[in-house]
């Protein structure tokens, strides 16, 4: 058997990822960017083999945490002397750096063994879409968003919200309850006057 | 007399002894038998008989017991390597299994690893086979996702009781602070 039976040299590379982390939950994104970055996607896979690739996270800024995340969610630290600890709310410790959330979540993430900081090397986090041009140069794949980027009310078009399909019409004796509660102070005033 | 090795001298001593009235024999060979398990040991578990018993000992049955456990790592290695494989092709482990067991495609965990690695073209056949017929069987309507645009009793009912769930929580770590 010719041992250049199947010759895949591509096997053996390290491939950069991008990942668009705008509006994503920052711990379920941290989960599967650590699986790339140990090689968990690869059928090489060994945990004591190196084969894990580079990631590239951009948009770091504009993570999306649900509910009240942003003010529950807390990191705590301690020094390891006395008086040492302190506890950081995640809305602060990202309006400091905006990459450390990203990077904290897929740290905890990985199995806490020598080549983990090995790993997080291969890791780049970016606040925003600008990149420098020999990293975004290495990039030649994405990784899939782990939930959809919701679109603003305010980011469609006119023409686009007189498209929506409209299936009946208010009749006029309904009372919507925001515009009627303008309605009687100006009566009042008027009487008054 | 010429004794080429300590060990023969040794014995034949110690056979002279037994002359003179000790009445106990020789455990060389005993002793021997430990020191052929541990002469890879650190420190006194290797030259010591008493602590190198103990250490082989407790090295026989960590033998034993990883016999069993390396069939399970093996195992869990082989399926964490086809899962990696067929999230190449979007498709995943346990439809896939399923799907070859109920054809009679009669591969192991084993030779699926060995061919998404060493032949993937075979494998993709064995995935699009897999996918195909896994659409016939009709099992996908089960787990399909709901297409877009569609809202059903159900899916309110499971918003409903996730929110209870984290109002209950909520609640719970209330009381704790107030405590």
């Amino acid at each position: 058997m010719a041992h250049n039976r199947v010759v895949q040299w591509s096997t053996m590379s390290r491939i950069w990822w991008l990942y668009d982390a705008k509006y994503q939950c920052p711990f379920r994104s941290a989960r599967i960017i650590a699986g790339y970055l140990q090689g968990q996607h690869k059928p090489i896979y060994h945990a004591l083999s190196d084969v894990g690739d580079h990631v590239v996270v951009i948009n770091s800024r504009h993570i999306a945490m649900r509910e009240e995340l942003w003010r529950t969610f807390t990191f705590s630290y301690h020094t390891g002397y006395a008086k040492g600890f302190s506890r950081t709310p995640a809305w602060r410790l990202h309006s400091m750096e905006p990459t450390m959330m990203i990077e904290k979540a897929v740290y905890s993430n990985m199995p806490g063994f020598l080549l983990r900081r090995k790993y997080m090397r291969r890791l780049h986090i970016y606040p925003d879409e600008e990149v420098p041009p020999e990293i975004i140069g290495n990039v030649c794949d994405q990784i899939q968003q782990i939930q959809k980027v919701p679109k603003r009310l305010d980011e469609y078009t006119a023409e686009e919200i007189q498209a929506f399909p409209k299936l009946f019409d208010w009749s006029e004796e309904y009372v919507i309850e925001n515009i009627s509660a303008d309605k009687p102070k100006d009566t009042v005033k008027a009487a008054k006057k | 007399m010429v004794f080429l090795s300590r060990q023969v001298y040794g014995r034949l001593h110690r056979l002279r002894k037994m002359h003179e009235g000790i009445t106990h024999p020789d455990r060389t060979n005993k002793k021997n038998f430990i020191f052929r398990m541990t002469w890879h040991f650190y420190g006194r578990r290797r030259n010591c008989y008493t602590i190198a018993i103990r250490a082989a000992q407790k090295m026989l049955q960590r033998a034993s017991k990883n016999r069993h456990q390396k069939k399970i790592n093996m195992k869990a290695l082989w399926v964490q390597r086809i899962t990696a494989a067929l999230q190449e092709h979007q498709f995943e482990y346990t439809p896939f299994m399923s799907v070859l067991s109920e054809a009679d495609v009669q591969l192991n965990r084993k030779v699926l690893h060995d061919i998404c690695i060493y032949e993937p073209r075979t494998f993709q056949s064995l995935v699009e086979f897999a996918k195909q017929r896994y659409n016939e069987m009709g099992l996908y309507d089960a787990v399909a996702p709901v297409p877009p645009g569609i809202m059903t009793r159900s899916m309110f009912e499971k918003g409903e009781k996730i929110k209870a769930k984290r109002e209950i929580k909520r609640q719970k770590l209330g009381q704790k602070i107030l405590k």
